[in-house]
């Protein structure tokens, strides 16, 4: 934008400079021609006489060269060097050469600057060679008022250009940018995982931009869906043998009586459960990151998630004699849209986490809520209650509360939840409840 | 295990290993399981023979299992199956119940957890009418439904009252001591106050309070059902 700014004021100073210039040599060069021919007019009404000369002065040039302004007219003619008629003060220039031509030249005269015209010719008096000389001159002030109206109107025409050229730029400029801001704005307004090919219409002269901006979020895609399927991969693998192992610890739990034996197989199972644990939320963990790149949209019916999820955690709940309660539902059904995927693992993990960290016995209630914007989700639990945890904001990965160490846990799941809530425009929110355990809140936009 | 008495299961599995433990939980539970490794061997085996149960893993070595179960439902073969995997996708479970599973287990799991499963899928699937109660001196015990019938009253069990209950009822007179119970009745890897196998033993005992049946406490050893 300033570059091209700049390159019209530059332009502006030239189209005025050249335009003065032009101006100027047309107005000198149109009074040089009017003084030559005055000049050549005298002479042509000068004639010899037998002992002197005669002249019968054209008025009518002098009429022409005032017709044009008020500029004053001066005139010498010199016979020999000696005066014979005109203004003394206007001095003829000695070195023109006799001949036809007039010679162009300018003088001050009182002060004045003037343009003359002189003029030196051979008479012949009595047979005698003479030198008449002749000079006409005229003050420039009608070329002064006629550069200064033109300087004028070219400054007006410039300022004109100039502000034409700023438009221009300007126009073009946004014209050009359009496109990249409208890019930069399509992209920027993207989810952190979302990897899709930039597919926004853009001229021509960007597609090579685009093209490469899409090569590099194809190699990025590529790179992180080996990742995810690698993790995926070595989840599986882990978890089979570990379903061994902890399958043949129970029994040998079953079948042994010695108690030395027994807690060797109790830390075994326990080893299991834990790695098993963080192999499920490694694997929930790298669905999210797939899902939130694919960004599958769907609408969906809250409610009836809700109870899909807890109907699959239920047996495990019911294993502790633990309650789940999700009846207090609105009467409308709240749909939103998502990826429902996405909303069930975040549902999940808190349910799940509802569930191992309540005691026999208890209740864990399920909340839905709407309001115009916003669909809540509460779990409410009645257990230990959670320490040492980001209560309202992001959460570390492998981070762990600091009461809960003799539960099985990755660390993981608050994370994954709220990566989700990144990706689908949520918030996610931990509280303890008065009467002890914990409240989580899932806030989905509607 | 006493859902049902020899109740026939089939294990669909091709880790062996895992395949024989399970056999053996079964076996322990009075249940008679057969094995198959593949899905050929599995389709040959529904059809010869009838099951109660079929426990099916995903990635077998000659096919999906998922085709399995969809050849079985297309076949209106209605035996309940319960799905084994590795996988703990949510979608992968949705797809499950779409191919007409009955539930999804994720690997590993707890023995309780898989017979809690496997209860509610025959409550659901069979019914509790069609299941033998259990029957011990002038109490009954539907395993399904976890109700309890005492000559006084009927109660319904909550889960681990119902285990317990379940686990003398099916071996009336035999001791079983505190370690053993907690084994079957709570998860192994939860964190265990001595006395909780002492609240639940007290609560079945207040539920029998009245019944010739009860509760007896072998100071140092254990516990026993009689009925006198």
């Amino acid at each position: 934008m300033l570059p091209l700014v700049s390159a019209a004021i530059v332009i502006s100073l030239l189209f005025l400079l050249v335009m003065r210039q032009i101006t100027e040599q047309a107005v000198q060069a149109t009074q040089d021609a009017l003084l030559k021919t005055a000049v050549s007019s005298i002479l042509e009404h000068t004639r010899s006489t037998d002992y002197n000369v005669e002249i019968d002065l054209p008025y009518d040039v002098f009429t022409m060269l005032g017709a044009i302004s008020e500029d004053k007219i001066y005139y010498r003619i010199d016979l020999d060097g000696d005066l014979l008629t005109g203004y003394e003060e206007l001095e003829l220039a000695s070195t023109a050469p006799v001949g036809l031509d007039p010679v162009l030249s300018s003088t001050v005269i009182r002060g004045v600057k003037v343009r003359k015209a002189t003029l030196r010719s051979r008479l012949f008096i009595s047979g005698t060679p003479r030198v008449i000389s002749i000079a006409v001159a005229q003050s420039q002030l009608f070329q002064e008022s006629i550069l200064a109206e033109i300087s004028r109107n070219a400054t007006i025409i410039g300022i004109g250009f100039l502000a034409f050229s700023i438009f221009m730029a300007l126009l073009v400029t946004t014209s050009f940018l359009r496109p990249v801001n409208l890019l930069a704005d399509a992209v920027s307004r993207r989810g952190p995982h979302d990897l899709r090919d930039v597919k926004h219409p853009t001229p021509l002269e960007m597609l090579p931009l685009v093209s490469s901006l899409n090569g590099f979020i194809r190699r990025l895609r590529g790179t992180l869906r080996q990742t995810e399927n690698f993790i995926a991969e070595a989840a599986h693998h882990i978890r089979t043998p570990l379903s061994v192992v902890k399958s043949e610890s129970q029994l040998a739990l079953r079948k042994s009586t010695n108690p030395e034996s027994r807690k060797h197989l109790h830390n075994i199972i326990g080893a299991v459960d834990r790695s098993s644990r963080s192999a499920s939320q490694l694997l929930d963990h790298a669905l999210v990151l797939y899902r939130s790149e694919k960004n599958n949209m769907d609408r969906l019916d809250l409610a009836n998630l809700i109870l899909q999820v807890a109907d699959s955690l239920r047996p495990a709940a019911d294993l502790r004699d633990i309650s789940i309660s999700a009846e207090t539902f609105p009467c409308e059904p709240v749909f939103i849209t998502a990826d429902p995927i996405l909303i069930e693992v975040a549902l999940r993990n808190m349910l799940d986490n509802a569930i191992k960290y309540s005691n026999p016995d208890q209740i864990v209630q399920i909340l839905l809520k709407m309001d115009d914007a916003t669909a809540e989700i509460s779990v409410i639990d009645q257990g230990r209650g959670i320490e040492g945890v980001n209560i309202t904001g992001p959460r570390k990965r492998f981070r762990r509360g600091s009461n809960v160490e003799d539960v099985v846990g990755s660390g993981l799941g608050l994370a994954i939840i709220s990566e989700i809530c990144v990706t689908v425009g949520g918030t996610f929110s931990l509280k303890k409840n008065k009467g002890g355990g914990t409240c989580a809140h899932l806030r989905l936009p509607v | 295990m006493k859902l049902k008495n020899n109740m026939k299961v089939l294990i669909v599995e091709d880790e062996t290993k895992l395949a024989l433990s399970l056999a053996d939980h079964f076996k322990l539970g009075g249940h008679i399981p057969e094995i198959s490794d593949t899905v050929a061997t599995a389709a040959e085996l529904v059809c010869v023979t009838h099951y109660d149960m079929i426990l099916l893993d995903i990635m077998l070595p000659d096919g999906d299992g998922r085709a399995f179960l969809r050849s079985l439902r297309a076949d209106h073969v209605q035996t309940p199956v319960i799905v084994m995997t590795a996988r703990s996708e949510v979608s992968d479970r949705v797809d499950m119940l779409d191919f007409g599973a009955d539930d999804y287990i994720v690997k590993p799991f707890d023995f309780a957890e898989l017979e809690a499963r496997c209860r509610a899928v025959l409550r659901r699937n069979i019914g509790a009418s069609t299941t033998k109660d259990l029957v011990v001196g002038d109490i009954t015990l539907n395993p399904l439904t976890a109700e309890l019938q005492t000559p006084e009253t009927c109660f319904t069990l909550r889960n681990r009252e119902l285990r317990l209950l379940e686990i003398f009822m099916n071996a009336p007179n035999i001791l079983f001591t505190k370690d053993q119970l907690a084994d079957r009745l709570l998860s192994i890897s939860e964190t265990v106050n001595e006395n909780t196998i002492e609240v639940y033993i007290g609560r079945i005992r207040k539920k029998l309070a009245g019944s010739s049946t009860r509760i007896e406490t072998m100071r140092g050893i254990g516990y026993k059902l009689t009925s006198s």
